[in-house]
């Protein structure tokens, strides 16, 4: 039970079509059943149900969803009375939902109308910022005068020197009104016979001509207490909106508690109906429940005095892409497990990495980041999250845990190596050492990896790829004896061909090509097998480098430290700390994770399994689909 | 203070040797009359060796018209490099960003192919390397897609303000003719900026050199932008460069109001008016500045006191010595008459 997920029994139940979301409910209450289409479909039962249900129940849905967040609602929908809803209640309460939607609508749609006026509000207020140095009647900048070219416009402040004595020229007359940074707001004025003169030469100086909006009618500050005197009006509508809005709640806030509920309780015959095979009146029910929930079930379904034949089996070889996992790794795995979700779902019959992941993470974290100080720091950081974010809180208890454990091994305090004495030895003082034995345990790790795999490979009754593969016997033969050929030097090279030729036998009996082809395939494949295990062996020797490294910083920090004195020495000791708890702890985090996906789980995991989602009569959000059901 | 003092002793005695390779107008006007062959020899002291060599490799042979504008220039650049060496802080700033101004060549060669749309290789084709003082991220211009985004790329170099003022330009009035000219009045604009920085006393002696040099380029500017390309006289005027000698703003102002050629001498003030006095063309009133500039050069050259000012006075001497030589050796490779050769330098 550590080490793979729980084991699953295909369930097929049948009862008759008006009990049907009475047993949706009681597999609801259960909570231990995923509904799941027949992987067989019963040709004796050809018809489908629930059709209707199904789309007054997403309809009733959705509308409650928006309301709830329009209304921003905190109701308890968890049924009081637990029975089912029948589809006439259902279609009732999505007109309900509709019609109170309809009226959320109106006044969202009001409230949009007036932000929207409030913002052109502002933006005039804005533009009127542009024109609040000029002391004349806007109005006179709105007219087409008969005489007199005017414009107002927006220009580099660089040019306006050389642009003022340009338009002198033709007669023209240029005045800076308003300058902010590196732009003046500028009039322009003369004869309307020569504007056309000037058209280039503003072009060319970036001049941007600025126009009067239709509302500034008026002197700056007359236009301004007319905005201001509109804002009020239209702030004051906004409040009176919002009191509506509160009173809208309040009003039904009763009714849609009642409602919620009843879509709570709706929600299992809506999502279960998809996956049901009738004919008549008789109703198949399929899906999965872990074996270890038989009899509770069984017993749930006696009590119940429903009409209901339950049929239960181990599921077959062939169905095991289909059966959901169910994985239970201890509470303060969590985070880890949100790690392996990352990358996939471990797959039923599939070795689950929890333990195997956050323990190797764990040490590895430690040995590539050992300090106490820095341990200590994480261990802060934890209490820190622990309230606000408490799926992080275990992640960052066991590093800095760990980190402070490896920190007594190598003797590291805040980068301080002579504070105490080293269990075992600092890093830096046998590098080579370090190299060699994170090799070592790199080598150790793939071996245990590729046994995981073998243990995948039987437990799936994959007897070929078990032998055969490169993650399996013959590949970890290969491995072995490269290691008693190349490093012990205990074995002669010939050894090596035996599993070599095994494998090139097998890649090119799996392949489907021309024999010529099969030939170019199975010989690259078997390279590519070769290089993999050198470079993933190597990829290892990160974790010793990771470690120098740790050490390599403290040196560094402590030069840099030792260049000043005082509180400056201090504060570089500080913040040089800071540095490497917050960089060299985040890359080491990653670092890890690169050595556990790529070196780790591309060896053993495939993470293509299906989570065991059940029935709940849960008022969440749905946490199946609707439409799953076609989901493999 | 003491050091900045034997820099420019150093500095001094450099151009004071350097001056010895100008040759008068007479004397080059006299090698006109020579058959090639007689004047390689002559030109051994004017740091020319490689030009004399190749050619004398190549057996006399024409050698491509861009290595030899190429040669030329890296003679000049190299000299200028001396200089440059010679002195610090803002002078040695102003002097390094008038070489730079043969980059805006290169510039303004890939602006105009990549609004041709010709391939990198043909662009590629007509730059001219600018060696020691060019900042331009070639690669960057050339891989560049389109004028846009080579103005951009051209952001992130050290003639950001140029580029970003032909960039504006450029989005009002999307045509090359807007760029070159934004680009060219930008340089010109940074360059009288950068003389502010200078200390007074050579910002002092530098006003009348620097506004002898921005009088030429303004009038045959203002001459085109009115003439040649019908702009109004008051976009005309915003398109030159303040700070001329004899040609103020005032001047300018009357000038820009020019309708054809001949109103030119009545609205010239007297002391141009002389030099360009039976002008027949825009091209023969630029050789006549350019010969004027030369001269106000070998004054300044001779009888202020020494400063940054001497340098550009040589600089600018030296380039047009090297342009005549260059003329004057691609007219006898070219077997041009004696006459065009000599009116190619300036002997009209």
């Amino acid at each position: 039970m550590l080490f793979y997920p729980q084991t699953m029994r295909h369930v097929t139940l049948f009862t008759t079509l008006a009990d049907a979301p009475n047993v949706a409910i009681l597999l609801a209450k259960s909570g231990c059943f995923d509904p799941h289409s027949a992987t067989q479909p019963n040709p004796q039962l050809p018809d489908g149900q629930g059709e209707n249900y199904r789309q007054h129940f997403q309809q009733a849905y959705a509308d409650w969803q928006k309301i709830k967040q329009y209304m921003n609602l905190d109701v308890q929908t968890a049924p009081v009375h637990i029975e089912a809803v029948t589809e006439s209640q259902l279609q009732t309460a999505r007109q309900q939902l509709a019609g109170l939607w309809q009226q959320c609508l109106a006044h969202k749609n009001q409230q949009h109308g007036l932000a929207q006026q409030l913002q052109d509000i502002r933006h005039l207020f804005d533009l009127l910022d542009n024109f609040q140095r000029l002391d004349i009647n806007l109005a006179v900048l709105r007219q087409d005068l008969q005489f007199l070219d005017l414009r107002l416009g927006l220009m580099p402040s660089l040019y306006v020197k050389r642009l003022s004595a340009a338009l002198q020229i033709e007669g023209f007359l240029l005045s800076v009104y308003f300058q902010r940074e590196e732009q003046a707001h500028v009039v322009v004025a003369g004869l309307k016979q020569s504007a056309d003169n000037i058209h280039s030469l503003l072009e060319s100086c970036s001049f941007q001509r600025i126009s009067v909006p239709d509302e500034f009618h008026a002197h700056p500050k007359t236009v301004q207490q007319k905005l201001h005197i509109q804002q009020e009006i239209l702030l004051k509508q906004q409040d009176e909106l919002e009191q509506q809005r509160q009173k809208l709640q309040q009003n039904h806030q009763e009714t849609l508690r009642k409602l919620g509920q009843l879509l709570t309780l709706a929600k299992p015959y809506a999502l279960l109906s998809q996956t049901m095979q009738c004919k008549g009146q008789l109703t198949q029910i399929s899906g999965w429940i872990p074996a270890c929930q038989q009899a509770a079930l069984q017993q749930h379904a006696t009590q119940s005095k429903l009409p209901v034949v339950m049929l239960m089996r181990a599921p077959t070889v062939n169905e095991y892409r289909h059966t959901p996992s169910q994985v239970l790794p201890p509470r303060w795995m969590q985070p880890f497990l949100a790690l392996i979700r990352n990358y996939g779902v471990t797959a039923y019959r599939e070795f689950d990495p929890s333990w195997l992941f956050s323990l190797s993470y764990i040490l590895l974290f430690g040995v590539m980041f050992g300090d106490v100080g820095h341990g200590l720091c994480l261990l802060a950081v934890a209490g820190a999250v622990k309230r606000k974010h408490p799926n992080f809180f275990s992640f960052f208890v066991a590093i800095g845990l760990s980190s402070v454990t490896f920190g007594f091994v190598y003797g590291s305090v805040f980068a301080f190596e002579h504070w105490l004495p080293a269990l075992w030895l600092s890093p830096i003082s046998q590098p080579l050492l370090m190299l060699e034995l994170a090799l070592a345990g790199g080598a150790g790790f793939i071996v245990l990896l590729n046994l995981i795999s073998i243990y995948n490979y039987l437990m799936n009754k994959q007897w070929q790829a078990a032998l055969f593969s490169a993650t399996g016997l013959v590949g970890l033969s290969l491995y072995l004896i490269l290691w008693a050929v190349l490093w012990l030097e205990s074995l002669a090279g010939g050894w090596l061909l035996l599993p070599l030729g095994l494998l090139l036998l097998y890649h090119g009996w799996h392949s489907d090509r021309p024999w010529a082809e099969r030939l170019l395939v199975s010989v690259i494949e078997t390279y590519d097998v070769i290089i993999a295990l050198f470079s993933h062996t190597l990829s290892f020797l990160r974790v010793a480098a990771f470690a120098l490294n740790h050490s390599a910083l403290a040196i560094a920090l402590f030069a840099l430290a030792d260049l000043t004195d005082g509180a400056t020495h201090a504060l570089v000791l500080v913040l040089g700390n800071v540095f490497i708890v917050v960089l060299e702890g985040a890359i080491v985090a990653i670092q890890v994770l690169r050595l556990e996906y790529y070196e780790g789980f591309s060896r053993y995991f495939h993470g293509d399994g299906r989570l065991f989602q059940p029935l709940r009569l849960s008022p969440d959000p749905l946490t199946h689909s609707i439409g799953f059901a076609n989901h493999p | 203070m003491m050091l900045k003092q034997a820099h420019y002793a150093y500095l001094q005695t450099w151009v004071s040797l350097a001056r010895q390779r100008l040759w008068s107008k007479t004397a080059l006007l006299a090698l006109c009359q020579q058959p090639l062959a007689e004047i390689l020899p002559q030109l051994a002291n004017q740091g020319l060796d490689d030009i004399i060599a190749q050619l004398r490799h190549n057996q006399l042979q024409l050698l491509p018209a861009g290595n030899m504008d190429a040669l030329f220039l890296a003679v000049l650049l190299k000299e200028g490099r001396s200089m440059v060496r010679a002195l610090t802080g803002e002078e040695r700033e102003w002097v390094i960003y008038w070489l730079q101004r043969f980059d805006l060549q290169n510039i303004k060669a890939i602006l105009r192919g990549k609004s041709l749309q010709h391939t990198r290789e043909q662009i590629s084709d007509k730059l001219i390397p600018v060696p020691y003082f060019s900042h331009l991220p070639l690669q960057a211009l050339l891989n560049a897609e389109d004028i846009n985004e080579t103005l951009r790329q051209l952001e992130h170099s050290t003639f950001a303000t140029i580029a970003r003022h032909s960039r504006e330009s450029f989005t009002q009035q999307p045509d090359v003719f807007t760029i070159e000219t934004a680009i060219n009045h930008q340089y010109y604009v940074g360059l009288v900026k950068r003389v502010q920085k200078l200390p007074t006393e050579e910002r002092a002696r530098l006003h009348r050199l620097l506004g002898q040099l921005l009088d030429p380029i303004n009038l045959i500017w203002l001459l085109r932008y009115r003439l040649d390309y019908g702009l109004s006289a008051s976009h005309s005027y915003f398109l030159l460069v303040g700070g001329g000698w004899q040609l103020t703003a005032e001047a300018l102002t009357r000038l820009v109001q020019i309708e054809s050629f001949a109103q030119l001498p009545e609205l010239l003030p007297p002391k141009m008016r002389a030099v360009l006095a039976n002008s027949p063309s825009i091209q023969v009133c630029e050789l006549r500045l350019e010969q004027e500039l030369m001269t106000q050069a070998n004054q300044f050259l001779r009888q202020t006191p020494f400063g940054v000012g001497h340098v550009l006075a040589y600089l600018l001497l030296r380039e047009r010595q090297l342009k005549h030589i260059h003329a004057l050796l691609k007219g006898k490779l070219l077997h041009l008459p004696d006459e065009q050769i000599r009116f190619a330098i300036g002997g009209f």
